[in-house]
C-alpha cells in the first residue's frame, strides 16, 4: 500500500488531497461504516417501500384488477401516500400494555431484518463487510426477530396479539432448522461460510451450469426447501397465520399503529429480501448470472493491489473501512480510466444479475401468497417437523457423501 | 413433588381458559355476528353465537302493510338471494287468495331464482376462500357474479335488491337481449368452473383445512333442523325443489348433489362446500332448460295494489341458496296480514355451531362458520 | 357415514407431499395466466358504466301530468312521498312533491301506481349529499306567493262560475218543470172537458 501512496505523492496529485492523508487512523473506519450503513438502510427502506407498491400491483393483476393506479402515473407514488398516512397516525398504546415490551418489539424486529444486510453482498465488491462467517451471521441475526415477535405478542396485553405471538414463535423457531440444513448442503459443497467465496465457487462451470442447483441434486431439492422454509420464517403466505386477517384481526401487530406498524411492515419486506437474496447467492449463483460480465483485464493492478492491502491489513475482515484512504488516493488515477470503467461495468452487471434473481424470487413469493390458502398452525408444524426436516437431513447427508466421494 | 409422573404434574398445573370475542365487527364472520369462544390454548371448548345486531323488525312491519308492499322487505332479508326471498311469500299469498300465476311468470321466476342461486354460491365460495386465506378466488367469483348482476339490472332495475317476483307473477318481461346475455353467462360459467376447482377445491392446503373438519353426522343434521347445502353435505338427499316442487320445478331435470365424504368424512366442511359448487352447475342446467322452454303469454296476473284476503293461513317453503326459506302467512280478511312468520334457513343452520365447534382449533371455527354460509340479514330479519 | 379410504400411512405421506406440490403448481399456473390477461377494472370516473334503461335510480317527475291523486304516496311502503296541493280534480297546483331519499327503497311501486305516467325512476345513481336534510328532494317547482294567490283566485272564479252555472241550470230546470206542470194541467183540463161534450 505504501508504494501506491508513494507513487501518488510523486505524481503531484497529492496536493489535491492533503487533509485526507493526515487523518487519525480510525476516522476512515468510522466514516466508511456510517456511509455504508446509511446506504444500506436507505436501500432497504426504499426497496421495502417500492415493493409494497409492487406487491399491491402484482396482487391486483393476479386478481384481474388493476392495483393502485390513482396516485401518480400508474400509481407509483402510492408508497409515498402510504408512508405519509402511517406517519400521520395517532400513536396508540393500550392501557393494559407493558410499555417496555410494547416499545422494544418493533425495534428488535427491525434489527433482525436489517442486520443481515450488513453482510449481504450485492456484487463481488459491493458489500458492507465481507465476513468470513457471513452466512452464520445472517442466520444468527435473523433469529433476533423471534424475540421481537414474542415481545409484540405479550406487550400489548391483548388476547389477539398473544395468539399471534405464540403461533409465530413456534413457527419461526421451528423453521430455522430446515433452513439451517439446506444451508448446510451448500456449505458442504462450497466449503466456506463466506458468501463471496460461495458465489466464486459457483462461477466454475460454463455459463450458469456452475450454479449450486445444477451441481448436486441435494442442492436442487435444498433450494426449494430453503425457499419454503424462508416463506415460513418471514411469515408469508401460505404461512401467514400469525397475521391472519380473517381470524385474528391482525395477529401480533393488531395494537400497533402509525410509525410502530410501519417498522413491522418494512421489516417484513426487508426480511423477504434477505431470504430471496440469500437463496440467490447460495443456490442460484448470486451475481454470476445469466448476463455475462465483461472480462476483467489482466492488469487490474489497482484493485488487486488494493485487495492485497486489505487482506494484509486485518485478516480479511473489515474491507471498506480500512481502504478508504487508499481508495481516495488511487481514485484520481484510475477512476476515469478504461480500467475503472470496466471494473464499474463488471460490478454493475453483477448487481443486475443479483437483482434479477432476488427480485424474481421476490415475485414468486408474492405470486405464491395470492394463490394459496393459509395453512393451519398444527399443519405448519407438521410440515416443518415431519416433511422438511427429514428431507433436509437426507439432503445434507447426500451433500456430505458427495463431497467425500466426488471432491 | 408429590405427583407420580410428569404427565400428572402437567395436568395439575393451573391453566386459564380464555374467553375470546370474535365480532361483531370481524373480517370473517359473514355479517354482524358475535361469537364468544372459550378456548384452552388453541383448542376451542365452546362457542356461543350472539345475534340480533341486524334485527329490523320485519315480521312486525309486515303486519301493518298491504301484501304487495311487504315484498321489498322480503328482498332485504337474505340480501344475497333477493330473487329467491319473495317467492315463498308470493306463493303463500297466491295460495290464500286463489290467484293463478301464468306459466311464463313461473318459468321466469325459476330462471331468476336459479341465477340468483349461482350468484349466492359464487359469493359463498369467494368469501369462504377469503376466510381461509386464499384471496384470489373471491375476485374471480365476483367477475362472474358481475355478469349475473348485470343481467338482473337489465331485467329488474336493481343490482342487489330486485323486487322482481310479485304477487301474481313477475315485475317485467324478458327480452331477447337478456336471454342472449344469460346464455353468454352460462358459457362463461361452464368455462371457469373447472378453474375454480383447480385453484381452490382440489388444492391440497384447502383440502387439509376443510376435510374432516366440522363433521355433522346425518342424524345430527336432521335433528337440528338443518336445510340446504348443510343438510345435503351430510348425506341427506332432501331438496325442496324435488320433494315439494313449486313454480314448475317438476318440469326440469336436474340432480341434487349430496356429500359423499370424497375428501374426508361425509358431512365435513369440504362436503358442504362441494355441494355448493356442484349446485352451481346444476342451476346452469335448470336455467338452460327454462330458457329453452319459456312459454309465451302474460307475465303478470293483475291482482291490484291492495286486495283483501279471506281468512286463512298458509305456509309455503322454498329452496333458498341457504336452505328452506318459508313464510307462514295468517290472513284475517283484511288487506293486511295478521301475522307473517319467516322461517329463515341461516337462523336455523346457525344453531349447529355450538354442537360442532367442540375441541377444534380456532382456525377451524372460521372454517366451520364459513361452510355453514350464513347471512345475518336472514338470521336477524 | 362414509369416510375416505384409509391408505397405507407411508403411501399417504408421499401422496400428500406430491399432492401439495402438484396442486400448488396447478393453482399458480392459473393465477399467472390471469396476471398477463385482461383486467376487468373500470376506471371510474373516467369510464362510467353503461346503465341499462329500466335501472331504478333517482325519480323523474313530470309536473304537468301530475294531478295530485296521491296514488304514489299510498303505494309507497315506507311513506317517503310528501304531497301538498291546491285545488282538486283537473284544476290542481302542486305546492310540494317531496321524496325523502333517506327512506326511499327504490322499489318502483310509486311509478307503477301512477295512472298518468308522471313519475318514473331514471338511470341516475349519483345520490351522495352532504347532510341528512339534503336527502329530502323537492320535485315540484316552487311557487311564488303571487302564483298561489292567482291560482286561488282562479279557483274562486271557477267556483263562482260553477255555482252560477249550477244556479242557472237549476232555474232552467225549475222553469221547465213549471212549464211541464202547466202543460199537464192544461191537458188534464182538456181531458176533463172532452167527456162532458
Amino acid at each position: 500500500m505504501n508504494d501506491v501512496i508513494q507513487t501518488f505523492h510523486e505524481s503531484g496529485a497529492g496536493a489535491l488531497f492533503p487533509p485526507l492523508l493526515h487523518v487519525p487512523s480510525w476516522l476512515p473506519f468510522v466514516l466508511a461504516y456510517l456511509v455504508g450503513g446509511g446506504i444500506i438502510v436507505a436501500f432497504m427502506a426504499i426497496m421495502a417501500l417500492v415493493w409494497t407498491y409492487g406487491e399491491r400491483r402484482i396482487a391486483g393483476f393476479i386478481q384481474v384488477r388493476l392495483g393502485p393506479n390513482r396516485v401518480g402515473p400508474l400509481g407509483i407514488l402510492q408508497p409515498l401516500a402510504d408512508a405519509i398516512k402511517l406517519l400521520a397516525k395517532e400513536d396508540i398504546m393500550p392501557s393494559a400494555a407493558n410499555w417496555s415490551l410494547f416499545t422494544a418489539a418493533p425495534i428488535l424486529v427491525f434489527l433482525g431484518a436489517m442486520l443481515p444486510f450488513a453482510v449481504l453482498p450485492f456484487s463481488e465488491r459491493i458489500v458492507l463487510t465481507n465476513m468470513q462467517l457471513g452466512l452464520y451471521f445472517v442466520l444468527a441475526f435473523q433469529a433476533i426477530e423471534v424475540i421481537g415477535i414474542l415481545m409484540a405478542g405479550w406487550g400489548p396485553g391483548s388476547k389477539w396479539s398473544l395468539y399471534g405471538g405464540m403461533r409465530l414463535a413456534a413457527q419461526m423457531l421451528s423453521y430455522e432448522i430446515p433452513m439451517g440444513l439446506c444451508v448446510l448442503v451448500v456449505i458442504f459443497l462450497a466449503g466456506s461460510l463466506n458468501l463471496g467465496e460461495i458465489v466464486a465457487w459457483q462461477s466454475q462451470g460454463p455459463w450458469i451450469l456452475g450454479w449450486a442447483i445444477f451441481r448436486s441434486p441435494a442442492a436442487f431439492v435444498a433450494f426449494f426447501m430453503f425457499y419454503i422454509a424462508g416463506l415460513a420464517g418471514t411469515k408469508r403466505a401460505p404461512f401467514d397465520l400469525p397475521e391472519a386477517e380473517s381470524e385474528l384481526v391482525a395477529g401480533y401487530h393488531t395494537e400497533y399503529s402509525g410509525l410502530r406498524f410501519a417498522f413491522f411492515f418494512m421489516s417484513e419486506y426487508a426480511a423477504m429480501y434477505v431470504v430471496c437474496a440469500l437463496a440467490a447467492i447460495l443456490f442460484l449463483g448470486g451475481w454470476h448470472g445469466p448476463i455475462p460480465r465483461p472480462a476483467l483485464p489482466e492488469n487490474a493492478a489497482f484493485f488487486n493491489a488494493w485487495l492485497d492491502a486489505i487482506h494484509a491489513q486485518a485478516g480479511g475482515g473489515l474491507s471498506v473501512a480500512a481502504s478508504l484512504e487508499v481508495f481516495a488516493a488511487t481514485l484520481a488515477g484510475t477512476a476515469f480510466s478504461r480500467l475503472g470503467l470496466t471494473i464499474a461495468a463488471y460490478e454493475i452487471v453483477g448487481v443486475i444479475n443479483m437483482f434479477l434473481k432476488a427480485f424474481g424470487l421476490y415475485f414468486v413469493m408474492i405470486w405464491v401468497r395470492w394463490t394459496l390458502p393459509r395453512i393451519r398452525i398444527d399443519q405448519v408444524m407438521y410440515l416443518c417437523l415431519k416433511v422438511l426436516l427429514p428431507i433436509g437431513l437426507v439432503c445434507a447427508t447426500w451433500a456430505a457423501i458427495q463431497v467425500v466421494v466426488f471432491p | 413433588m408429590t405427583h407420580e409422573t410428569t404427565r400428572e404434574y402437567a395436568d395439575s398445573l393451573r391453566t386459564e381458559e380464555l374467553l375470546i370475542n370474535m365480532g361483531p365487527q370481524h373480517p370473517s364472520t359473514h355479517g354482524v355476528l358475535r361469537l364468544i369462544v372459550q378456548t384452552d390454548g388453541e383448542m376451542v371448548r365452546r362457542t356461543w353465537p350472539q345475534i340480533g345486531f341486524l334485527h329490523r323488525c320485519f315480521e312486525k312491519i309486515a303486519e301493518s302493510l298491504d301484501y304487495a308492499k311487504v315484498i321489498p322487505y322480503t328482498d332485504r332479508m337474505d340480501y344475497l338471494g333477493s330473487m329467491n326471498n319473495p317467492l315463498p311469500f308470493c306463493l303463500a299469498v297466491e295460495k290464500l287468495g286463489g290467484f293463478a300465476v301464468p306459466d311464463r311468470a313461473s318459468y321466469l321466476r325459476v330462471i331468476m331464482a336459479e341465477l340468483n342461486r349461482i350468484a349466492s354460491h359464487l359469493l359463498a365460495f369467494g368469501t369462504y376462500a377469503l376466510d381461509l386465506g386464499a384471496f384470489t378466488p373471491f375476485l374471480y367469483g365476483f367477475r362472474e357474479r358481475e355478469m349475473i348482476l348485470s343481467i338482473f339490472e337489465k331485467i329488474s332495475g336493481g343490482r342487489l335488491l330486485y323486487h322482481y317476483p310479485r304477487i301474481g307473477g313477475v315485475a317485467r318481461d324478458m327480452t331477447p337481449e337478456i336471454a342472449a346475455d344469460i346464455r353468454a353467462f352460462l358459457v362463461q360459467m361452464r368455462k371457469v368452473w373447472p378453474e375454480y376447482n383447480t385453484l381452490l377445491s382440489k388444492n391440497q392446503i384447502f383440502v387439509k383445512r376443510t376435510a374432516n373438519v366440522g363433521v355433522i353426522p346425518r342424524e345430527q343434521a336432521i335433528a337440528y333442523g338443518l336445510t340446504g347445502p348443510c343438510l345435503r353435505g351430510s348425506g341427506v338427499a332432501f331438496d325442496l325443489r324435488k320433494a315439494h316442487p313449486y313454480c314448475g320445478y317438476e318440469h326440469f331435470s336436474f340432480d341434487v348433489p349430496v356429500g359423499e365424504g370424497a375428501m374426508g368424512t361425509t358431512g365435513d366442511c369440504w362436503d358442504r362446500y362441494w355441494v355448493r359448487m356442484v349446485e352451481m352447475m346444476e342451476s346452469c342446467k335448470i336455467v338452460e332448460q327454462a330458457l329453452d322452454g319459456l312459454p309465451e303469454g302474460p307475465f303478470f296476473e293483475k291482482v291490484g295494489r291492495s286486495f283483501d284476503l279471506p281468512e286463512g293461513e298458509a305456509y309455503v317453503p322454498c329452496e333458498n341458496p341457504r336452505g328452506e326459506l318459508g313464510f307462514y302467512v295468517v290472513a284475517d280478511g283484511s288487506s293486511k296480514a295478521l301475522r307473517v312468520k319467516s322461517r329463515a334457513p341461516s337462523f336455523c343452520n346457525l344453531c349447529i355451531t355450538d354442537a360442532v365447534c367442540r375441541d377444534v382449533l380456532l382456525a377451524d371455527v372460521v372454517a366451520i362458520i364459513g361452510s355453514i354460509d350464513i347471512v345475518l340479514g336472514e338470521v336477524d330479519r | 357415514m362414509k369416510t375416505a379410504e384409509k391408505k397405507n400411512p407411508v403411501a399417504q405421506y408421499f401422496a400428500d407431499i406430491w399432492a401439495g406440490i402438484y396442486t400448488t403448481y396447478a393453482g399458480m399456473k392459473i393465477t399467472i395466466e390471469y396476471f398477463f390477461g385482461k383486467k376487468v377494472t373500470m376506471r371510474y370516473p373516467e369510464e362510467k358504466p353503461v346503465i341499462p334503461p329500466g335501472h331504478r335510480g333517482v325519480h323523474v317527475y313530470d309536473e304537468s301530468k301530475c294531478t295530485g291523486c296521491r296514488a304514489c304516496a299510498r303505494a309507497c311502503p315506507v311513506d317517503c312521498i310528501g304531497i301538498d296541493l291546491l285545488g282538486r280534480g283537473r284544476d290542481v297546483m302542486l305546492l310540494q312533491f317531496d321524496i325523502d331519499y333517506a327512506r326511499c327503497l327504490f322499489c318502483n311501486l310509486c311509478a307503477e301506481a301512477c295512472p298518468f305516467n308522471a313519475l318514473a325512476l331514471s338511470e341516475k345513481y349519483n345520490l351522495a349529499c352532504g347532510s341528512r336534510g339534503d336527502c329530502l328532494r323537492h320535485f315540484a317547482r316552487p311557487k311564488s306567493q303571487e302564483e298561489m294567490d292567482e291560482f286561488k283566485a282562479l279557483l274562486a272564479r271557477k267556483e263562482a262560475e260553477r255555482k252560477e252555472a249550477q244556479a242557472k241550470k237549476e232555474a232552467e230546470r225549475k222553469a221547465r218543470e213549471e212549464a211541464e206542470r202547466k202543460a199537464r194541467e192544461e191537458a188534464e183540463r182538456n181531458a176533463q172537458e172532452q167527456p162532458e161534450q
